[in-house]
């Protein structure tokens, strides 16, 4: 139900710029006609002085007396003027120049007064609501005062305006009497010197805190915003003489040029209109403020060119009301954006500075200029054009520059030095033929540090065998046999010729010849078999501890084929190599398949076998064959081994190709396997930047288990953020999408749950101490509120991803301050940093999530324990007596930063126990074996005899021995009957081993105490002194 | 992973209130920590030095800066978070290194 006085609100806003655009259409026709454009500059000039001075002549009255007498009196003289206004055309000469100055400075002043007696009606947070429509209502009152006074003119003369005129502003008189029964303004007529001394107080401070210097940030914004309102005056006048000298030219019957005026008002103003709704507030909430800022000054450039290419009317008036248009519906309130980060006192200084001082100064400096260059100006006025397009083309870099101080200011908001705008992804590593040969030379150095160091350069850079090739086979033979290695691993074309040359160089008294065998076996080079033969002649493949060589060439004979047609010992090479070195092994397989000399069912059952053994190495080599060869069946093993007794083969899972890695994804091994196989495996894959492997991730993203669904969104977000194009964003936005919608139902579900009833419990739960009133409910909100935080981070993740992180993190930490302004302030620093496809729908989450709570429905939390089992459980709540302990954990700080599911698995590890008055729970010296928790009762804790603090319930102990174990540096006795949960050391390392996240949980804990430790003293057995 | 820093003897490595996302883990060389003007700690090789930041994204809370010429290798949080979900050990040797810091001052 909207009340009568926002209507008459509406009403006064909707007149009081109706009346400015008739009595604009008035003034401005009646000086055309009477002087030509001949005195134009001295109207601006006029003008500018006009307005300074009544302004400020206005603002000096404010302050000492009420504003309505005062605005009677302006509405009045202003009625009185337009009444004499026919008179005064007709004495023609200085009356009309006076006549035309004098409309225009009053019927500024006069909607200034009126808009602000109107505005003043409403106040806060209604006012979000108010003004957009009071905008609305002002331009529709424009559009209505130019179209009518065009039908006016066209009925009648543009004589006919001026009582019509004197009509509005007496119908203003009644309104504005009405607006001050309605508003507050008689009873806030309390100027007391007490209340002025506390304004002008806190003015001062407002300003030495937004001052910080002159070269202070805020300091840097103004001047830049200052110098662009000033040419941005000098652009509007060069546009607004060049229009009319183009309508003087054109018409010179009074009132052709009224009708022209009107109408061209009439129009200008209902596209501002159109704007107005339905563009710029979705502009300046979804660009940044530089976009928002260089658009109309980019816009009048190309008019400005256009205009000089074609010098006619209609060009004219396109720019004309381009400019008209674009500076009320984009660059104000974009301008007004810009001064958000001044205080609430500077801005308002800073808006009647640029708007009364600045704008105007420029506008009488436009004036001086054009009476100045009128000589120059010539018939045709082409230079007018030109010097608009100029113009435009200085403010666009000045509002860009200024929109880079806005981002400063901002950072300087959140202590940041500089907010970086660039993206800061890194130039992909280069090498070329030089650099290649250095760091094949390092390869050959006789220090093994460095040695190693070549070889994983090596690695990394051996993509492109034409650099390597005229390398192969030269220098020492370490760098050699390096070389080999690396061709053995990564066979390149371009290499083969180059390799068999070095073999032929190659002799056997060093370990290079047998790396060559290996490297010409991958290419399956056979022109070596003869050799080979010679250095196995009169041995047994499975001789023990052969030379290097000799093993190399029974490899090299086995995986080209050479011993095909000796079975038996073909099967000896083969098993000797699957208890010695598993790749090579599954090199030779790998050969024999693939020619046919071996069925992979009998092949898979050779290295099962010996995966199997029970022999740690000879199983080890089995599993390295069993990844080696990447077929499904053998990877299985390798998934179940993972899962079982062999964490060293995670290290063999990370070096996996990413075809096998994807395979993993799609069995059913996989998905049987604990998190931590599951994440080996999902964190090996960021590496690779197939897209297909993206689109099996993206299918985790839908697993039950709430942990691999994070582990699958962050590989996701790794791989596009280290691969671009590997993770395509249709999948990365689906994927992030199921984050988004349990943030949206967590957001949703806030209000009704979280704030108030979140801030009892805590009451409940920190000061009284008595645990019998916290309940299921209770954690319920808790790990729901929680959840919620965390989406925060989510989104702001994901803006980072597409961004800089850097800001985006910045302004993350400050999205969580206590005051709404500040998360305002981080809000608009993401607007400015953010980038991406996604970054409208997230700061629109964002928004939300900073909005005070609303009333929402029933059903949110329905949804969220649809969505999330765990979570549904808790909400039962109900006897389950592991609650009472979860709440018990979650009360130590420790463990504050552990989500529900996670602490679940310690609560239900841990044990209550007992202790009766004055029996001592744990003893100066004691081993630190526990954590405990008091869930009622009493405890004291004394050191040297000495009680230094008393433990009531939710109050926790032997932290820290939970982690190092140290002796107790305390006793703790209990004071009355008390029971405790004790979460024994050795039960809390199994359960860390089984939820890595649990630790994450713990060092985030252990940081947040360093913290609060900078700031509050405490005991070093608990962290309770904080709650005191 | 990780970057390598070098820095000089009295340079900075970062500064109270600044935004970090790293941890530094000190190759050679010592580092000191400065908190209100005075030097609360001196840290040498193999220590670690910006976890806190690093782990729950608040501004740095000490400057620290190079007493010798320094070498340090930076990780990354996203790194550093990878790593410690792979690897418990390092989530345990992290606490300890905490814990310590907090008997230490407290």
């Amino acid at each position: 139900m909207i009340k009568p006085a926002v209507i008459l609100a509406l009403a006064a806003a909707f007149l009081s710029m109706g009346l400015v655009f008739v009595a604009k259409t008035f003034a401005d026709t009646v000086f055309l006609a009477e002087f030509g454009v001949k005195f134009v500059p001295h109207f601006y000039v006029a003008q500018a002085a006009g307005l300074i001075l009544s302004s400020a002549g206005y603002g000096a009255a404010l302050k000492r007396s009420p504003a309505a007498p005062l605005d009677f009196t302006i509405l009045l003289s202003f009625a009185a003027t337009a009444a004499l206004g026919p008179a005064l055309v007709r004495a023609g000469g200085a009356p009309v120049f006076v006549l035309a100055l004098t409309l225009t400075v009053l019927s500024t002043l006069a909607s200034l007064a009126v808009w602000n007696a109107a505005t003043a009606i409403v106040s806060g947070r209604k006012s979000r609501w108010f003004l957009p429509r009071a905008g609305a209502a002002a331009t529709a009152g424009a559009v209505v005062g130019g179209f009518g006074s065009s039908a006016v003119v066209g009925a009648l003369t543009i004589d006919a305006l001026g009582p019509v005129i004197a009509g509005m502003a007496l119908l203003m008189i009644g309104i504005r009497a009405m607006l001050v029964r309605r508003s507050s303004e008689w009873r806030g007529r309390l100027p007391t010197v007490r209340t002025r001394a506390l304004a002008e107080r806190i003015k001062r401070r407002a300003r030495a805190a937004t001052d910080g210097g002159p070269r202070s940030p805020h300091r840097r914004l103004v001047t830049f915003l200052a110098v662009a309102t000033v040419v941005e005056a000098l652009l509007t006048a060069f546009i607004d003489f060049g229009f009319k000298a183009e309508v003087s030219a054109r018409f010179t019957d009074p009132d052709d040029i009224g009708l022209f005026f009107s109408l061209f008002y009439g129009v200008s103003n209902a596209v501002l209109l159109l704007l107005q709704l339905f563009a710029s507030s979705r502009l300046l909430a979804t660009r940044s403020l530089r976009f928002s800022l260089s658009l109309e000054p980019g816009a009048l450039l190309l008019a400005g060119v256009a205009w000089a290419i074609f010098p006619v009317l209609a060009i004219g008036a396109l720019a004309r009301g381009l400019e008209s248009t674009m500076k009320f519906g984009v660059a104000r309130p974009a301008q007004e954006v810009a001064l958000t980060p001044l205080s609430e006192v500077e801005r308002k200084r800073w808006k009647v500075l640029l708007r009364g001082v600045y704008n105007q100064g420029g506008g009488a400096a436009a004036g001086l200029l054009l009476v100045a260059a009128a000589p120059l100006l010539g018939p045709h006025f082409i230079v007018l054009p030109i010097a608009t397009a100029f113009t435009a083309l200085v403010w666009l870099v000045l509002q860009q520059l200024a929109s880079d101080r806005y981002i400063d200011t901002l950072g300087s908001a959140l202590g940041l030095r500089k907010l970086s705008l660039r993206d800061q992804r890194e130039e992909v590593a280069f090498i070329d033929r030089d650099g290649m040969a250095r760091i094949v030379e390092l390869t050959g150095s006789s220090d093994e540090n460095v040695a190693q160091f070549g070889r994983e350069l090596l690695i990394t850079f051996a993509h492109d065998g034409q650099l390597l090739a005229p390398h192969v086979g030269k220098g020492p033979p370490a760098q050699r046999a390096a070389l080999y290695r690396i061709l053995a691993a990564r066979p390149h074309k371009s290499c083969a010729v180059a390799l068999r040359a070095a073999m032929a160089g190659e002799t056997a008294a060093d370990g290079a010849a047998a790396a060559c065998f290996d490297a010409l076996a991958a290419y399956g080079d056979s022109s070596q078999v003869e050799r080979a033969r010679r250095l196995v002649d009169g041995h047994q493949p499975d001789e023990a501890d052969p030379p290097p060589v000799r093993w190399a060439a029974w490899t090299y004979l086995a995986q080209v084929g050479a011993l095909d047609r000796d079975p038996g010992g073909l099967e000896q090479v083969v098993a000797a190599a699957l208890a010695k070195d598993g790749v090579r092994a599954a090199d030779i397989l790998q050969a024999m398949t693939a020619r046919g000399a071996l069925p992979v069912v009998d092949a898979e059952q050779m290295v099962e076998r010996a995966a199997a053994a029970e022999e740690e190495e000879r199983r080890q080599n089995g599993l390295y064959a069993c990844a080696a060869l990447g077929w499904p069946r053998l990877l299985g093993k390798v998934l179940e081994a993972m899962s079982g007794r062999e964490p060293w083969l995670d290290e063999v899972v990370a070096e996996l190709e990413p075809a096998a890695l994807a395979s993993f994804l799609k069995m059913e091994e996989y998905r049987r396997a604990p998190t931590r196989v599951r994440a080996r495996v999902l964190r090996a894959l960021r590496s690779s930047d197939q897209p297909e492997v993206s689109e099996l991730v993206g299918g985790e993203l839908l697993d039950p288990d709430p942990a691999v669904r994070e582990l699958a969104a962050r590989t996701l977000l790794r791989r596009a953020r280290d691969h671009g194009d590997a993770v395509p964003r249709d999948l990365a936005e689906r994927a992030l999408a199921l984050q988004l919608d349990r943030f949206e139902v967590y957001v949703r579900a806030r209000p009704g749950y979280a704030s108030e009833a979140r801030e009892s419990q805590m009451e409940v739960k920190y000061r009284s101490g008595s645990a019998a009133d916290l309940s299921a409910e209770a954690f319920f909100i808790d790990e729901l509120e929680r959840r919620s935080e965390r989406s925060l981070s989510r989104l702001c993740a994901v803006l980072a991803l597409f961004g800089n992180p850097s800001s985006v993190y910045a302004a993350e930490r400050a999205l969580r301050a206590p005051t709404f302004k500040r998360r305002r302030q981080a809000l608009d620093i993401l607007q400015e940093v953010a980038r991406g496809r996604e970054r409208t729908r997230l700061l629109e989450l964002l928004e939300l999530y900073l909005l005070p709570p609303r009333n929402v429905a029933d059903g949110a939390r329905e949804a969220v324990c649809e969505m999330d089992p765990w979570l549904a459980r808790c909400a039962r709540g109900g006897d389950d007596p592991t609650m009472k302990k979860l709440w018990a954990l979650r009360s130590t700080l420790l463990f504050d930063d552990i989500d529900g599911e996670l602490l679940d698995a310690l609560a239900v590890r841990s044990a209550e126990v007992e202790a009766g008055t004055s029996e001592v729970v744990v003893a100066e010296g004691d081993p630190g074996d526990a954590l405990f928790v008091v869930m009622s009762g009493v405890v004291t804790i004394e050191r040297e005899g000495k009680v230094v603090a008393q433990l009531g319930s939710g109050q926790a102990f032997g932290e820290l021995a939970l982690v190092d174990g140290l002796p107790r540096q305390a006793t703790v006795k209990a004071e009355k009957q008390s029971l405790f949960l004790r979460l024994p050391r050795d039960t809390f390392d199994a359960a860390l081993a089984e939820h890595p996240e649990i630790g994450l949980g713990l060092t985030r804990g252990l940081v947040r105490w360093l913290r609060q430790g900078e700031e509050m003293p405490r005991t070093t057995e608990s962290m309770v002194v904080r709650w005191r | 992973m990780c970057d390598e820093v070098s820095l000089d003897p009295g340079e900075l490595l970062f500064e109270t209130g600044e935004v970090g996302d790293s941890l530094f883990v000190i190759v050679s060389g010592e580092v000191e920590v400065v908190r209100g003007g005075s030097v609360i700690a001196r840290l040498g090789e193999g220590e670690c030095v910006g976890e806190m930041a690093a782990l729950d994204w608040e501004p740095r809370s000490a400057t620290v800066r190079s007493s010798a010429a320094t070498h340090l290798v930076r990780l990354e949080r996203n790194d550093l978070m990878d790593l410690l979900t792979d690897y418990p050990e390092l989530v345990r040797s992290l606490s300890r290194v905490l814990v310590e810091r907090i008997r230490r001052t407290g």
